[in-house]
């Protein structure tokens, strides 16, 4: 008997334009011990599915299934009480994407820890103290005993994240739905917190469903994957088989649109639209308006089940489709000699010194988010400054914008001293790139009217202000439908398409990029990248992408520089760094950056 | 250029109705309010009555007529349909110079509330967006006036400059923008910190240009709701001051000032309080009321 089985699970959640069916008809089972990731880009129904196994759906969702069975409990007709009592926390652990506030604040780490397993009885208070402090040990939380007195603020995102498993695997759970659980962490803090999942589940032999948006993360850790969209499961079987030999044109176009970190740069192969919300449930493949095979069958009928039970898809085509292949266009590579040695942008022995007064009375603190560095990016030349959270690399990027003033050190643009220079013309110059396209557009604003507003600062004309802001929406492929729409109705997408277009519109000789894809789908990603490295080739621009995946560095950099607590540590031609990195923490990034190991897939998809 | 227009991401889906705009999806909410239409429906009648006062009073309000002195009103025995609402202790219609009191607590209370806001506002988006000194010195006026004891200092006030109409609009208005500050300053704190300010900077505009084209749209829903709360409060300001003789002074028809005179024959006369105390409550509650609607038509996410 499966441990975990679910039949025709569909959950509808109530909107002002109708229902929204965020999961329809879903399916699968999961044995003891086994470990199931759900994959899928967001809007696709992945979290909702592990919500309602927990039944922690918003109050006014509906769900319904033909079976949804535990062992020998029945879940669908269990009461409440007994479900919080049996199930929640006793049988399915789950952990959650953001550590920083999944902790109660005002809570100590070991009331926490120890409160649940009391209240239900099953330790009393010193039994569960000791239990509390072996399993903060065993999760790799320094002093343990000491740590229970403490406040989830004392703790980092990454150790946090340890005690939210540790505090899972209090009522030692058959099954921990993990929801993205590094998706908000470091890359060298999720590898380690991935590995510690993996000892544990085969420690104790519980079985695991993780939700993911990233197929490397996926590829490393679990036994089968279900791949999600729009609600519908669109392919399930072996984790090796699906990633190797991909049914569905869906997961085929998810693998093709991500950048690796070794091998020769192609250009990715972005899925074009964007995920729509489904308000009926499908009658037709959800993926045909965007799939690159449809056929006019996939529009009449949604499409059948095809292939084995251990590997199946749900569509026309019944064929594995060919593993990623290199697409027929070739990458932009800026030339080496166009790039010619005249410093575009460099930044002089730059530190910033940030002072936090406690109290009036309480002696000043400091902290050195920048300390002594400098860079030069040439003119045409791609430069990626690497680090992660904490280093500095946000602080640097706006000082070099000139929003921010350094402590100490200069920025010059093309020989010029960035802190003299009148802010209409640093604006023709150098342009940034956020990485939240939620905050980086003014919600009370048109597109076309975000778009212009350089323009409307120089006092260019209301007629040819419009017809700029078309011509940039036409270059960075937003259809000038949308100028009069307003940026809460915008995927992420579009929305960085805007951020986009407004920076170009200024015409400038330097972009400054901060984590331009980091908070976007893969598929959307691997479209915005490319509309970046299209507009390098075609301006010749010179471009600083800061950033902390490794595989962006390679798609796109020509030179990296490597940032830790404010230092740089590591500076040099990318494919140096990356192929032979000199610093000891370069080294770490590139180990735990996570990847496909495609030789392992492919045997294992053969055995 | 050409070979960028021929980008993947061009053929994208076609949907051809444009999804709402804010303001669309805020009147489409507006429709479902009872609450807010109720509110806005008190405060639109009120203020025609304000308006068309002469046409619809019986009589003018200071026309005294001492033998019909202290009528009651035509449901209690001894009115009569002359005087609808009774008349006073100088024998003045009392439904007349409710009406008129209506032009005189709008007026106050729109005006006073106007000034709260431009004083409030001004300040709290200068302390949210520069911060540093400029924030600690508006804080400290803020910590002051909260220190000070609002209705005395009018009432002193009042007592040295000497009562009309334009010093009671005055000294309301300047005594009534702290909410107004510290709901502008951190929002505003709140906004500077986002990208689209940062971006702004980035492509060379002043704080000047920032704070009219970039941060006070985004606040405009919030001062219009703390407006209509002021509003009311500003009335009962004016009423307070009016009923304890440093506000309206007689013979201006001031609901607050009826309540005062009326209140000698509370036991006798109870119409007397009664009558103005419920034009003002329902004026009141209809400015709260739209205020409550507003809030959650323009922020629906935080609605509590």
């Amino acid at each position: 008997m499966p441990l975990l089985n679910v039949e025709n699970l569909s959950v509808r959640l109530p909107v002002p334009s109708g229902w929204l069916h965020a999961v329809h008809e879903m399916s699968f089972s999961l044995e003891q011990g086994e470990a199931l990731a759900i994959v899928g880009e967001s809007g696709s129904g992945k979290s909702m599915t592990a919500l309602s196994l927990m039944r922690l759906l918003p109050p006014n969702a509906r769900l319904t299934a033909d079976t949804l069975r535990m062992g020998q409990d029945d879940l669908l007709s269990m009461p409440d009480a007994q479900f919080a009592d049996r199930v929640q926390g006793g049988r399915i652990g789950m952990i959650f994407q953001e550590p920083m506030t999944s902790l109660n604040p005002v809570y100590t780490i070991g009331r926490q820890m120890s409160e649940a397993a009391i209240r239900l009885g099953r330790l009393d208070a010193q039994a569960a103290h000791r239990r509390a402090v072996s399993l903060l040990d065993r999760v790799g939380i320094p002093e343990p005993g000491a740590r229970m007195g403490q406040y989830p603020h004392q703790m980092s995102g990454g150790q946090r994240q340890r005690v939210m498993i540790a505090m899972a695997l209090m009522l030692e759970p058959e099954l921990l739905i993990a929801d993205e659980p590094t998706t908000a962490l470091d890359v060298t803090v999720q590898a380690q917190i991935m590995a510690l999942l993996a000892e544990l589940r085969h420690e104790t032999g519980m079985a695991m469903i993780l939700i993911s948006h990233d197929l490397a993360v996926v590829s490393q850790t679990t036994d089968r994957a279900a791949v999600m969209y729009c609600g519908e499961m669109l392919e399930q079987g072996r984790t090796s088989d699906v990633l190797a030999r991909a049914r569905h044109p869906y997961t085929g176009a998810l693998l093709r649109a991500i950048p690796t970190i070794d091998g020769e740069r192609r250009r990715l192969a972005a899925i074009p639209g964007t995920v729509e919300a489904q308000f009926a449930p499908p009658e037709a493949c959800v993926f045909a308006p965007r799939c690159a095979e449809a056929m006019p069958a996939c529009m009449h009928a949604r499409p059948p089940i095809q292939g084995p039970a251990h590997h199946w898809a749900r569509c026309v085509l019944d064929k594995p489709t060919p593993p990623a292949e290199a697409p027929a266009r070739a990458l932009f590579q800026p030339d080496p000699k166009t790039a010619d040695d005249a410093a575009m942008i460099e930044a002089r022995n730059i530190t910033k010194i940030y002072h936090l007064n406690a109290g009036f009375f309480s002696p000043k603190k400091q902290i050195r988010a920048v300390d002594d560095v400098s860079l030069m990016v040439r003119r045409g030349e791609t430069m990626a400054l690497v680090g992660e959270s904490g280093s500095g690399k946000s602080t640097l990027a706006r000082i070099m914008l000139g929003l921010v003033d350094p402590s100490s050190g200069s920025v010059s643009l093309q020989g010029q001293d960035i802190a003299g220079m009148p802010d209409s013309a640093r604006a023709r110059l150098v342009q940034p790139i956020f990485q939240d396209p939620y905050s980086s557009l003014n919600p009370r604003r048109t597109v076309a009217e975000i778009i212009a507003r350089p323009l409307h600062l120089r006092g260019v004309g209301a007629s040819e202000r419009l017809r700029r802001a078309r011509e940039m929406m036409d270059m960075v492929g937003l259809p000038s439908r949308l100028q009069h729409s307003y940026p809460l109705n915008l995927s992420g997408g579009q929305r960085q398409r805007i951020a986009i277009a407004r920076a170009m519109i200024n015409n400038p000789e330097v972009l400054i990029c901060d984590e331009p894809t980091s908070a976007l789908d893969v598929s959307v990603q691997a479209q915005i990248l490319n509309l970046l490295s299209d507009l390098q080739a075609e301006f010749g621009l010179t471009t600083l992408i800061i950033t902390h995946d490794m595989a962006v560095v390679h798609q796109l950099a020509s030179r990296v520089a490597v940032l830790l607590q404010g230092r740089l540590v590591e500076q040099g031609p990318a494919s140096r760094v990356l192929c032979a990195p000199e610093d000891a923490y370069t080294r770490a990034l590139l180990q735990a950056a996570p990847r496909f190991d495609t030789a392992a897939l492919a045997a294992g998809a053969g055995a | 250029m050409s070979r960028i227009l021929k980008h993947p991401a061009q053929s994208v889906n076609t949907v051809e109705q444009l999804p709402p705009s804010p303001g669309q999806l805020a009147r489409t909410r507006a429709w479902s309010h009872r609450g807010f239409q109720i509110g806005t429906g008190i405060l639109i009648l009120l203020i025609l009555v304000a308006i068309f006062a002469p046409y619809l009073a019986p009589h003018h309000p200071f026309q005294q007529s001492l033998p019909n002195r202290l009528l009651p009103p035509v449901w209690v025995e001894g009115g009569n349909w002359t005087y609808p609402l009774g008349t006073d202790q100088v024998g003045r219609d009392y439904l007349s110079r409710l009406i008129y009191g209506t032009r005189v607590s709008i007026t106050i209370g729109l005006s006073a509330a106007t000034i709260g806001l431009l004083i409030g506002v001004t300040l709290g988006v200068l302390a949210g967006y520069f911060g540093g000194w400029v924030d600690h010195a508006v804080s400290f006026l803020l910590t002051t006036q909260l220190a000070l004891p609002g209705l005395l200092l009018a009432m002193a006030l009042v007592f040295f400059i000497g009562p009309s109409l334009i010093v009671v609009i005055c000294i309301i208005g300047v005594l009534h923008w702290t909410y107004f500050l510290v709901v502008t300053r951190s929002a505003t704190q709140h906004i500077r910190s986002l990208d689209f300010v940062a971006a702004a900077r980035a492509s060379g505009a002043s704080s000047r240009q920032i704070i009219w084209h970039e941060i006070l749209p985004n606040l405009s829903s919030k001062i219009i709701v703390i407006f209509t709360f002021e509003l009311g409060i500003a009335i009962l300001a004016e009423a307070s001051l009016s009923f304890l003789g440093v506000g309206i002074q007689a013979p201006t028809p001031s609901w607050g000032l009826m309540i005062a005179e009326g209140k000698e024959a509370i036991f006798y006369r109870p119409w007397l309080v009664v009558l103005p105390g419920m034009f003002l409550f329902v004026l009141v509650i209809g400015a709260n009321l739209m205020g409550d609607g507003l809030r959650d038509i323009t922020s629906p996410e935080e609605k509590s």
